[in-house]
């Protein structure tokens, strides 16, 4: 192999038609697209010139609080940054294979650098360009009719009703405020995968290495103490590959923190500033109802990259567990254990969550319409912790990770058939 | 004569209009150890597969102790494997996370064995075919000799009635494979299980009582010189 590879040489050496190869073009294209677009969201926001903004949105036209707006759009993207690094994943057992194959052929690592770079970068930016493109059409249609979208009047959430049209109208502001926000998106998604497609060719010979982790530690003192072999398998996967479900676990944890938090900080604005004065200034329910529409995106793209991550795991284990339906082991012994990896790190990190996003936020507030108000003198009954509402938050995450692991399991019915005990180690 | 273990007759497969067995009859007793060879794609792992119940044949029977695999639905013919039949793979295919002794104890504690109990026989197991270094060892971490040897007392642990092994001695080199496939008989035998050896190589068959060869699909028995030193000689 030469001394220097073009880079045309090294998209053709990447160039693969494998369907894990397709899978994981698309999967990145889409989900660099999500990230770019929330990411450029989060930076126009930032970008917007004080009192600029003309908004039904009244959180987004106000100057003060439009920062927090812009932190929420950021958060929302770390879900999106996870399916983005999943998706990336995919394949990445035979990509290895084929990264060890050039450098047995001659190969120099920074030749291999060029390959594996080639490989990633290009869906990514394609991707994130995409992003800016559908973004840019957005603006081109809303700015045809200078109105918010019409037809689509909102959801109906449990604390209100959210404007989905008087939200997109804030878009044209957003995007338009400055030339740099799609430079930044696209530039920084891009930057990342080829930062971290650079970075993997690091571990060609041996995985890389284990890291301590709480999980790893809980799950291998547990293990040599159960006697069900479902969760002996959970366990033990956890214990190899504790990143697949800790991940995803700790974001269901954080949609948690805020989903508490502001079920709390809604119940007490409502409380303080009184029904009717809520109903006739939308100020609040529009801010609090867009926190809950970003924490469900969140929540889905979530569940999104923990479906991935699954399903790729499965893949990767075909071969054994094939072995192990052909020994007699049940196939839904398989499927429980999946579910179990999957729930065992997620339950605790979503109660967690709860407790975090409950404690902070009425620690933070009090308890009493004086507390909030600055003014002893109005003091009254403590107003009632939302224990319902936050038990849903709760039980509904829990259902997310579940159905999630439950649709990942579905790849079981492929990987353990007999014709998986042939596919290479 | 004794009822044969394991039978099948008329055994017709393939897999998507491709043939790959063409009407195979075959006994096994108990204790016998039979080795199945041919060349590659003769249909010999389809054959093996069909007669754990991990395939049904489109056409044919296999009797396992006497029940019909073609006629108990999948659930039911896998409590039939984990209790009658031991398997060996060619690359051992243990679960990975799972250490030599919980991969052993597997089946056991898939039949509601306690744990400890299970520990302490996968343990005793371990030992007679000596791996028990091994014992605390994820899979993944082991030579390709200790992995085959482990899935080997996976397979006798909860003494089945017939072992069948798919190329145990496939991913070995020659000290290791004459290791294993003698390990892999008299351990068997010891147990009282009869043993079918799926194999391409001379050596590992000559540990067989019998041998069957299969050709294109059929069992080729009209040359008794056939067989797997011929075809090793064929291709030399």
């Amino acid at each position: 192999m030469s001394a220097t590879l073009g880079w045309a040489d090294a998209l053709w050496l990447a160039r693969r038609r494998t369907p894990n190869d397709r899978l994981r073009y698309w999967g990145s294209l889409l989900s660099s697209a999500i990230t770019a677009a929330l990411l450029c969201t989060a930076a126009g926001l930032l970008a917007l010139q004080q009192g600029s903004v003309i908004s039904r949105i009244q959180v987004v036209a106000d100057d003060g609080t439009r920062g927090g707006v812009a932190f929420a759009v950021l958060l929302v993207a770390l879900p999106a940054l996870h399916l983005t690094g999943q998706t990336w994943k995919l394949g990445s057992i035979e990509r290895r294979d084929r990264m060890r194959q050039l450098r047995d052929a001659g190969a120099g690592t920074d030749q291999l650098r060029r390959v594996a770079v080639a490989d990633t970068v290009i869906p990514v930016a394609v991707g994130a360009t995409l992003g800016m493109i559908l973004l840019g059409l957005t603006i081109a249609v809303l700015n045809m009719s200078r109105q918010p979208a019409p037809g689509y009047h909102g959801v109906a959430l449990p604390a209100g009703a959210v404007d989905i049209s008087a939200a997109m109208a804030v878009v044209p502001n957003v995007v338009t405020a400055s030339w740099w926000p799609p430079l930044l998106a696209v530039g920084s998604v891009t930057a990342g995968a080829a930062a971290a497609a650079a970075r993997s060719v690091r571990h060609l010979d041996h995985p890389s290495h284990r890291r301590p982790s709480l999980a790893r530690f809980v799950a291998g003192r547990v293990a040599p103490r159960t006697a069900r072999p479902d969760l002996l398998l959970a366990l033990r996967r956890i214990a190899d590959e504790p990143r697949t479900t800790t991940r995803p676990a700790l974001l269901l944890g954080l949609a948690a923190v805020v989903a508490t938090a502001s079920t709390w900080l809604n119940r007490q604005a409502r409380f303080v500033i009184g029904e009717e004065q809520w109903t006739a200034d939308d100020y609040y329910s529009q801010a609090y109802n867009l926190v809950w529409l970003a924490t469900a995106v969140g929540i889905g793209l979530c569940a999104l990259g923990l479906v991935v991550a699954l399903s790729d795991a499965v893949v990767r284990r075909r071969r054994t567990d094939a072995a192990a339906v052909a020994a007699g082991v049940p196939a839904t012994t398989l499927r429980r254990a999946l579910t179990l990896q999957t729930l065992l790190p997620a339950i605790p990190a979503i109660l967690l969550g709860l407790a975090i996003g409950g404690a902070t936020s009425v620690a933070f507030t009090g308890r009493s319409r004086g507390d909030w108000l600055g003014d002893p003198a109005a003091n009254g009954p403590l107003i009632p912790l939302p224990w319902g509402l936050w038990a849903i938050w709760g039980v509904a995450l829990i259902v997310v990770a579940t159905l999630a692991a439950l649709i990942a399991s579905t790849a079981l019915t492929r990987t353990t058939q007999p014709d998986q005990l042939r596919v290479p180690a | 004569m004794t009822e044969p273990v394991l039978s099948c007759r008329g055994v017709i497969h393939d897999y998507d209009e491709t043939p790959a067995l063409l009407g195979v009859d075959l006994d096994v007793h108990e204790g016998e150890v039979v080795a199945i060879t041919g060349p590659s794609g003769s249909g010999k792992s389809t054959l093996l597969l069909c007669l754990a119940g991990v395939i049904v044949p489109r056409e044919g029977s296999v009797l396992l102790g006497g029940v019909d695999l073609r006629a108990v639905g999948e659930r039911n013919r896998a409590a039939l494997r984990r209790q009658s039949v031991g398997i060996v793979f060619q690359y051992g295919t243990l679960v990975p996370e799972l250490t030599g002794e919980e991969n052993v104890a597997l089946p056991l504690l898939l039949s509601g064995r306690p744990r400890a109990e299970a520990l302490k026989t996968a343990s005793q197991w371990l030992e007679r075919l000596g791996v028990e270094s091994v014992a605390r060892t994820t899979a993944s971490r082991m030579s390709g000799g200790q992995r085959q040897r482990v899935a080997l007392a996976r397979a006798l642990v909860a003494t089945p009635r017939v072992v069948l092994a798919d190329e145990p001695t496939g991913a070995l080199d020659s000290v290791a494979s004459d290791l294993v496939a003698g390990e892999l008989v008299s351990a068997a035998r010891n147990a009282g299980a009869a043993v079918v050896l799926v194999t391409h190589d001379a050596r590992v068959a000559a540990f067989a009582d019998r041998e069957v060869h299969l050709w294109d699909g059929r069992v080729d028995d009209t040359d008794p010189s056939i067989g797997a030193a011929a075809d090793q000689q064929v291709l030399q």
